[in-house]
């Protein structure tokens, strides 16, 4: 029985000319989608490639120099394309993509893409995630709104059950047709738009990867089951096709734009972010005049000088084996690093209130959820780019202990400008490779979410199993 | 005739909870963007009266070293950086800022993203000019609450609900053949319900807007022309959008296919063609910020420790400025040559990197204006562009006060060189003609024209309409 409702439920919609239309739409903008993404993910990822070589050429063909002088040189680090970001830009438009490392002080990170455009960029990228979470269930919707109400309003429903189909059967036997028509249409266009795509970049498998990958997929036939219960939910309760059009429509403008939107803005509203300004002097503050309890920066370095002279049974620095400004400088970098670390923390934490009240929004609108656990899982969320802060700043941290007590032992006291290294030491220096964290470890940040979808995937079919029997037959 | 159309449409109106509600809740959600946009902009306003308190406090903190006791260490240190230049010129930093205009928080626009203000030293310029004021950026992606926000996003929505009935409605409650045999065309008779949506929904954003205007604190005599076209550009997108409807209406479909067609518009054009061109324009028109990464770069004379090198950077420098040599050529390098040395490499650095700051702006600006000949077919963004350029919110007005700058810093080099060069201490009497920001004047170029083509295109839908519905009524 069940299959014959599938059957002709399917017929319906292959006849339906505006599903038809809308689906091709969607179909087409899919394909664009990835080919897009993929031909911008290898620009830019070809750029920020050859920025980071050109620099650590720069590095490296330095020449002989001073090491302060080169620790103000500096080098650069610069923000890979993550593999799965054709699909989800995620938040790649508006983190900076590149941040200067040098002596004494941490740069915030710089060039948001989405600085480069105007308005434009604000309604919205292009990208698979983008159709994914936002265009197809509104073709779920276009596709199912009728379900039952249109078998009311032409007599058949009575009809149907006068042969004796049960309104479970009718209601099980629609969404099972209606959620193989979707994914009729997603498998193959996925499969050579995203496999295309992949098989370009030539990523490399590995089980993170295939994790990551499983769990999208998961993720989003999910988002698409609920959907489809909640259509034909709806459609069952309307009075009419009309009416179940206008709610549904309604539940995905307040899913897709109002919530997230109000849940970012009163996120902000409740805590806010410092300035930079006011960021920085706080931090040059603390290293100033030390962390609470501890004594200040000249404070600081006599305990050093002392703690050193003691090690070595020095009488004067002149006496040590080792250059003491050097090793002064390092301390400064180590406080430095403690002191940022500290300040970034307490920052990570206004960020993450403020995204909380969006992530608990996706028990409202699993939208959100979805746009949230796609990011995470394709590497383009807030707490990838925190990671990649923490390691860029732990970089800059050994990349100065290298120099330091390089030059530490390689000079004495009181001598300034002797020592010259060159291209040898600048090489020994690794440069920078980012490294994704496992998918595992992203994840366990994003549980709120990870429930939200699996209520949203239990409670929809559930509700809709448990009143099949009450549904209005007129 | 219309009166009696409006007075029942009226009633009509009061009598569907559906459509009140909408009305009330579009109405809460423009009072809540016109206090978020209040609240961003207040703190934007906050942070700027900072800036200029530090550097308020910096400078007078100058002044007063003149009369400082130089017997105590800290207070020489003081009285050296006030007076002479070989410090003053790195130290002393000038606030550029590009204070919100009174409309800026009604459509907070591009603010979130691009800094507004700089503290400029003598420096080299492009150093200074990539600090990022600190962001969520999730919240930079999902964007403002603001009232363009309602405007442009949620305003289409209600006009979509008020009017995809129009025609349909009236067939399917079976009043449309009463309807034909009214002595009054159907045609007249819509076009009087058309009327009367666009009146309630008029009523709306004039409202909202007039009460952001006084929430803003946007005053009647300075800013008269921008508040009208703002009213205008808002009315002329809602004509837009009421004439979009219409024309749907006169193909004489039913209800469901009507709302399915708006939704569908609505979607091309508040996500899908914006979407589509902003990633188009990505690979057609690519940028690359990454080239301008390394101007931030603190770079010096290398070998700084060689005279001879210092020299011949401070020889190469003043070849382009000769005005700044002394006249005897004995104190041109000396005293100070290691300070004259690293000024000169700034400003020669600071040329060597303007080509690759103005093919940066360039590829920018040619992006924009490719962006822009779409802007027929793009009448949300359109709208959005024309709002924020009004409140002096957009990328463009960003640019200007970008490109301001250099003449700014410039005028800061004329103020410290000579005085580095000639060796010349600062004294009380100079600091009272020191440089000043001035931000450039907002423009309101180019709006009238878009203001004109958005109301073009809805005049021209409308028209396809007003002559389709006799067609589709007869089938």
């Amino acid at each position: 029985m069940l299959k014959r409702i599938i059957h002709k439920e399917w017929r319906a919609a292959l006849r339906n000319r505006q599903v038809l239309f809308f689906g091709l739409v969607v179909a087409a903008l899919l394909l664009a989608a990835s080919a897009v993404g993929y031909v911008s993910y290898a620009g830019q990822r070809a750029q920020m490639a050859q920025a980071q070589a050109a620099r650590r050429a720069e590095w490296v063909g330095q020449g002989e120099k001073h090491p302060h002088i080169a620790t103000h040189f500096g080098t650069f680090v610069f923000k890979p394309k993550n593999g799965l970001s054709f699909f989800d830009y995620g938040l790649d438009a508006y983190t900076g993509t590149s941040v200067y490392l040098e002596a004494h002080y941490q740069h915030e990170f710089m060039f948001r893409p989405a600085q480069d455009y105007s308005a434009l960029i604000r309604f919205g990228e292009l990208s698979g995630a983008l159709v994914l979470q936002v265009l197809l269930p509104l073709l779920i919707i276009f596709l199912c709104f009728g379900a039952f109400t249109q078998e009311r309003e032409s007599g058949t429903l009575r009809l149907a059950l006068s042969q004796g189909v049960s309104r479970r059967q009718l209601a099980w036997g629609k969404v099972l047709a209606y959620y193989g028509v979707v994914l009729a249409l997603l498998v193959p266009t996925l499969a050579v738009a995203l496999g295309g795509a992949f098989w370009l970049a030539g990523l490399p498998w590995t089980a993170d990867l295939a994790t990551r990958l499983a769990l999208l997929a998961l993720s989003y036939a999910g988002y698409f089951f609920g959907f489809v219960c909640l259509c034909v939910l709806v459609s069952a309760w309307a009075s009419s096709s009309r009416n179940a059009l206008l709610a549904l429509l309604t539940i995905w403008i307040t899913f897709s734009i109002v919530v997230p939107k109000t849940a970012a803005a009163l996120g902000d509203n409740l805590y806010t972010l410092p300035s930079m300004q006011a960021y920085h002097q706080a931090i040059d503050r603390d290293v100033d005049l030390g962390l609470p309890g501890d004594t200040t920066k000249a404070g600081r370095r006599a305990r050093l000088v002392r703690a050193y002279l003691r090690r070595y049974h020095a009488d004067s620095v002149q006496q040590l084996p080792l250059n003491m400004e050097w090793m002064a400088s390092q301390a400064g970098e180590d406080y430095l690093d403690r002191v940022q670390t500290l300040h970034r923390d307490s920052l990570r934490l206004v960020l993450e209130r403020q995204n909380r009240l969006s992530t608990y929004a996706s028990f409202l609108a699993p939208y959100l959820a979805v746009r949230n656990l796609s990011m995470a899982l394709t590497g383009t969320d807030l707490s990838t780019s925190l990671d990649f802060q923490r390691q860029a700043s732990a970089y800059r941290l050994g990349f100065m202990r290298q120099l330091h007590h390089d030059a530490a032992w390689h000079s004495t006291y009181g001598q300034f400008y002797e020592y010259h290294p060159g291209a040898a030491l600048w090489a020994s220096i690794r440069d920078f490779s980012y490294q994704l964290p496992a998918v595992e470890s992203t994840l366990r940040q994003y549980r709120p979410e990870l429930l939200a979808l699996l209520l949203w995937v239990v409670v929809l079919p559930l509700a809709l199993h448990r009143s099949t029997r009450r549904f209005p037959l007129t | 005739m219309l009166s009696l159309i409006f007075r029942y449409e009226w009633r009509r109106f009061r009598r569907n909870r559906l459509q009140v509600a909408l009305v009330v809740v579009l109405a809460v959600f423009g009072l809540y963007a016109i206090y978020y946009g209040q609240r961003q902009i207040a703190g934007q306003r906050q942070i700027m009266a900072q800036v200029l308190a530090d550097e308020h406090t910096e400078f007078a903190g100058y002044q007063a070293a003149f009369q400082a006791d130089t017997s105590q260490a800290a207070q020489k240190q003081a009285y050296q950086t006030a007076t002479n230049p070989t410090i003053a010129w790195y130290r002393h930093g000038y606030a550029a800022t590009l204070p919100p205009a009174s409309l800026a928080a009604l459509v907070v626009g591009q603010r979130d993203l691009n800094p507004g203000y700089y503290r400029l030293t003598g420096m080299g310029l492009y150093y200074q000019l990539f600090q990022n004021e600190l962001a969520n950026p999730q919240k930079l992606l999902v964007g403002n609450f603001d009232l363009a926000f309602v405007l442009v996003y949620l305003l289409p929505l209600l006009i979509i609900v008020l009017s995809y009935g129009l025609l349909s409605a009236e067939r399917e409650n079976g009043v449309l053949p009463l309807l034909h045999v009214q002595a009054a065309s159907v045609r007249r008779l819509l076009l009087g319900k058309l009327l009367f949506g666009f009146g309630l929904v008029a009523a709306l954003a004039v409202g909202l807007s007039v009460v952001g205007f006084g929430v803003a604190g946007a005053s009647l005599q300075t800013d008269a022309v921008s508040l009208l076209l703002w009213l205008l550009t808002v009315l002329a997108y809602c004509a837009f959008w009421f004439a979009l409807v219409w024309l749907i209406v006169s193909f004489n479909q039913n209800s469901a296919v009507n709302a399915l067609a708006a939704v569908g518009l609505w979607l091309l054009f508040l996500l899908v063609i914006p979407s589509l061109l902003s990633a188009a324009l990505a690979v057609v028109r690519p940028v690359d910020s990454s080239q301008l990464a390394t101007l931030v770069r603190r770079t010096g004379i290398d070998n700084e420790d060689n005279e001879h090198a210092v020299r011949a950077v401070v020889r190469a420098y003043l070849h382009q400025r000769p005005d700044l040599a002394p006249s005897d050529g004995d104190t041109l390098l000396q005293p100070n040559l290691l300070p004259k040395g690293f000024a000169s490499y700034a400003q020669l650095n600071t040329q060597r990197q303007r080509p690759v700051v103005q093919h940066y702006l360039g590829a920018v600006a040619a992006r924009e204006t490719l962006a822009g000949r779409f802007s027929l077919v793009n009448p949300a963004v359109s709208t959005q562009n024309l709002l924020s350029q009004l409140a002096g919110t957009d990328l463009p007005t960003y640019l200007r006060f970008f490109e301001s700058l250099p003449a700014f810093h410039r005028q800061i080099v004329d103020f410290y060189y000579p005085r580095l060069f000639g060796n010349r201490p600062l004294t009380a009497a100079d600091y009272s003609h020191r440089p000043v920001f001035r931000t450039p004047p907002l423009t309101r170029q180019g709006v009238g024209a878009g203001l004109a083509q958005l109301l073009v295109v809805a005049v021209g839908l409308f028209g396809l309409g007003y002559l389709n519905l006799p067609r589709q009524l007869r089938r």
